[in-house]
C-alpha cells in the first residue's frame, strides 16, 4: 500500500471512528443524563441511592485518564468486541469513556430549564414522558447540540490517542509511519487532516446551534 | 353546597411556619374573584392549590362538588388540563413558535393535526395574534408574550383560569389591554377567572369579587364594590387608599405646577372617623380662604380613606399652627410645593 493510500484509509478510519462514537456517546449520554436528572433531588423519581451510585459512576468514569481508562477496559473491549487490537477495538473505550461527560451536561442543561416553563407543562397535565421530550429536550436542545460539538472534537481527539495502541485512524499513522519510522511527512499530513477535521466539526455544530437555537 | 369552587379549611405548611391558614373561599361559575396581597402572603400558593400544583396540608378543594385533592395520576392530569394557568413570566416555551406553543397542551392529550390546526387558528384571532404565528416568543412583546400565554392557557375550552401575577410584568397599557382581553373573553365563555395581584387597580378593573390575604389568612372578602366602599381591615385600606393615589397623582401633579405662591397641603384620611368639619374649622379658626384643588376619598358610613389637596395663602408661622391643628384632629398631613412634586 503506498504512502496516499495510507493516509486515505487512515482518515476514513478516523471518521468513521470520530462519527460512530459521537453517535453512540449521544444516545447513551442522553439515556444516562435523563436517568439523573430524573432520580435528582426533587424531581419527578427522585431516588437517593440510584442518583448516588450512577452520580458516582459518572464521577469516576470522569476522572480515569483516558489512555489508562482504554488498558482498565481491555477486559470489557475483549468481551464485546471479540478483540482488543484494531479499529474495532477503540469503541468501547471512547463511548464508555465520553458518555459519562455527556450525561452530566444533559443533567446539567435540564436542571437548567425556567423552572416556570415546566410548571407551565404541569399546569396542562404532561405526563412525565412528555415533560422530557416535548419540554426539557427541546428547551435544551441549542445546549445539547453545542456541548456535542465539543464532545465529538475530543473524540476525534481521543482516537489519535486510542491510534497509538493499535486502533487504528490518522494517530496510528502518525505514530507507525511517522514516529517510529521517521517519515515527518506522515506526521505533518495527518496533524494537518485532524485539524481540518476539527474545523468542519466545529463549523458544523456551530451552523446547526444557530440555526435551532431561538432564545 | 352549592360553590362551583370551595376552599375549605385549608391549611399549607412546608416547615413550621404556615403559609396559608384556616382559607375558607366560595368561588362561583363565571366569578372573576381576585385575591390581593403583599408579595410573600401565599397569594401563589393558594392559586396553586386549585390545580394541585400544590397540595393543601389539610383542608380540602371542591370542584363541582368533587374534593379535587386525592386526585393522582390520570386523574390529576385530566384536571389540568381543564384548567388554564398563565404566569407573570409567561413561561412559554423558547423553542417553540406562537403557534406551537399553544397547540401544546393539544398535543400533549393526542388530538388530531387537523383539530388542533384549527383550534390554534381560532384562538389566534381571539388574543389577536394573527401575523404572529410563526414568531418565537424571543421575537414579541411583554404583552403579547401574554396574549400567548393566554391561547395556551384556553386550547383545551377550560372552564376555570388561574392568573398568577399576569400583568405583573407589563407597562401599564399592555396591562389595560391584557385586563379587557381576559374580561372579554369572561363575557364570551363565562369562564371562571380566578387571579392574584398586588394591584388594586387590577382588582377594581375587571373582578367582581375580591379576597384580602395577610400573612396566609383572608382577612376580608367579598363583592369588590362593597370591600372597596367599606374597607375593614387596616390591610384592605392601605390597597384602597394606594389604589387611589395611584390613580390620580398624574391629575393632581399637573394642577398643583399650574399654581403659582400659596402653600399646599395633602391630608391623609386613613380610614379613622373624620369629623365632617374639619375644613370649616380650619376656616373659622384661621380665618383664611381655603381651595380645595382635589378631594379624592373613598367614603362610606363614618369612614373615610383617601386624601385632599388643599391651597392657602398663609405665612410660614401661620401655616405651622394649620398644620398643628389639622394633626391635632388625628389626621396625617404634609405640606407640599410644586417644586418638591
Ligand atoms: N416551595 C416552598 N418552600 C418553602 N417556602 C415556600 C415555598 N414556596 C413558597 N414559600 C413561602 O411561602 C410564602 C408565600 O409565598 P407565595 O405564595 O409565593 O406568596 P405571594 O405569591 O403572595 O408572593 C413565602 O414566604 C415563601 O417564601
Ligand atoms: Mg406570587
Amino acid at each position: 500500500m503506498n504512502q496516499y493510500n495510507k493516509l486515505i484509509t487512515a482518515t476514513i478510519e478516523t471518521l468513521y471512528l470520530t462519527g460512530i462514537s459521537t453517535v453512540f456517546v449521544a444516545i447513551f449520554g442522553l439515556i444516562l443524563g435523563i436517568i439523573l436528572f430524573v432520580t435528582s433531588k426533587e424531581q419527578i423519581l427522585a431516588n437517593k441511592t440510584l442518583y448516588f451510585i450512577l452520580s458516582s459512576f459518572v464521577n469516576i468514569i470522569r476522572s480515569i485518564p483516558f489512555i489508562i481508562l482504554i488498558i482498565l477496559l481491555l477486559p470489557i473491549t475483549k468481551i464485546l468486541m471479540g478483540t482488543i487490537l484494531g479499529v474495532k477495538a477503540a469503541y468501547p473505550a471512547l463511548v464508555i469513556g465520553i458518555s459519562p461527560f455527556y450525561a452530566r451536561i444533559v443533567e446539567t442543561s435540564f436542571k437548567e430549564v425556567k423552572k416556570g416553563i415546566i410548571e407551565a407543562g404541569k399546569s396542562f397535565g404532561v405526563t412525565n414522558l412528555q415533560m422530557i421530550f416535548k419540554i426539557l429536550i427541546p428547551e435544551s436542545l441549542p445546549n445539547l447540540v453545542s456541548n456535542l460539538t465539543t464532545l465529538a472534537i475530543s473524540i476525534l481527539g481521543y482516537t489519535a490517542m486510542a491510534g497509538v495502541i493499535g486502533a487504528g485512524g490518522l494517530g496510528n499513522l502518525a505514530y507507525i509511519e511517522g514516529f517510529q519510522r521517521n517519515n515527518q511527512i506522515m506526521i505533518v499530513l495527518s496533524t494537518l487532516i485532524i485539524l481540518i477535521l476539527v474545523f468542519i466539526i466545529q463549523h458544523t455544530g456551530d451552523y446547526i446551534y444557530k440555526k435551532i437555537d431561538k432564545k | 353546597m352549592s360553590s362551583f369552587i370551595q376552599i375549605k379549611d385549608v391549611y399549607k405548611s412546608y416547615t413550621t411556619n404556615p403559609i396559608l391558614n384556616s382559607v375558607n373561599v366560595d368561588i362561583q361559575k363565571g366569578d372573576i374573584y381576585g385575591f390581593i396581597g403583599y408579595s410573600g402572603a401565599g397569594k401563589s400558593t393558594l392559586l396553586r392549590l386549585i390545580n394541585l400544583l400544590e397540595r393543601p396540608s389539610s383542608g380540602q378543594i371542591f370542584i363541582d362538588n368533587i374534593d379535587i385533592t386525592t386526585y393522582k395520576g390520570h386523574l390529576l392530569r385530566n384536571l389540568r388540563s381543564k384548567i388554564g394557568m398563565i404566569f407573570q413570566e409567561f413561561n412559554l416555551l423558547t423553542s417553540a413558535t406562537v403557534k406551537d406553543n399553544i397547540a401544546l397542551p393539544l398535543k400533549i392529550l393526542g388530538k388530531k393535526k387537523e383539530e388542533i390546526n384549527k383550534t390554534v387558528e381560532e384562538l389566534i384571532a381571539l388574543v389577536h395574534l394573527e401575523g404572529k404565528e410563526h414568531c418565537y416568543p424571543s421575537q414579541l412583546s411583554g404583552g403579547q408574550k401574554q396574549r400567548v400565554g393566554i391561547a395556551r392557557a384556553l386550547v383545551n375550552n377550560p372552564n376555570i383560569l388561574l392568573c398568577d401575577e399576569a400583568t405583573s410584568a407589563l407597562d401599564p397599557a399592555n396591562t389595560k389591554s391584557i385586563l379587557k382581553l381576559l374580561k372579554n373573553i369572561q363575557a364570551k365563555t363565562n369562564i371562571t377567572i380566578i387571579l392574584i395581584t398586588h394591584e388594586m387597580d387590577v382588582i377594581a378593573e375587571i373582578c367582581n369579587k375580591v379576597a384580602v390575604i395577610d400573612n396566609g389568612y383572608i382577612v376580608e372578602s367579598g363583592l369588590v364594590s362593597e370591600v372597596f366602599q367599606n374597607p375593614k381591615h387596616s390591610i384592605t385600606k392601605e390597597f384602597v387608599v394606594k389604589g387611589y393615589e395611584n390613580k390620580t397623582k398624574d391629575d393632581l401633579d399637573l394642577i398643583i405646577d399650574n399654581i403659582a405662591g400659596g402653600k399646599f397641603l395633602k391630608l391623609h384620611f386613613d380610614g379613622v372617623n373624620v369629623k365632617n368639619s374639619i375644613l370649616s374649622d380650619v376656616i373659622l379658626k384661621f380665618q383664611i380662604k381655603v381651595n380645595i384643588l382635589e378631594a379624592s376619598t373613598y367614603n362610606a358610613h363614618e369612614n373615610t380613606a383617601g386624601y385632599m389637596i388643599l391651597h392657602i395663602n398663609v405665612e410660614d408661622n401661620q401655616l405651622n399652627d394649620i398644620v398643628n391643628f389639622i394633626k391635632s384632629q388625628n389626621i396625617v398631613v404634609e405640606v407640599i410645593n410644586n417644586e418638591s412634586i
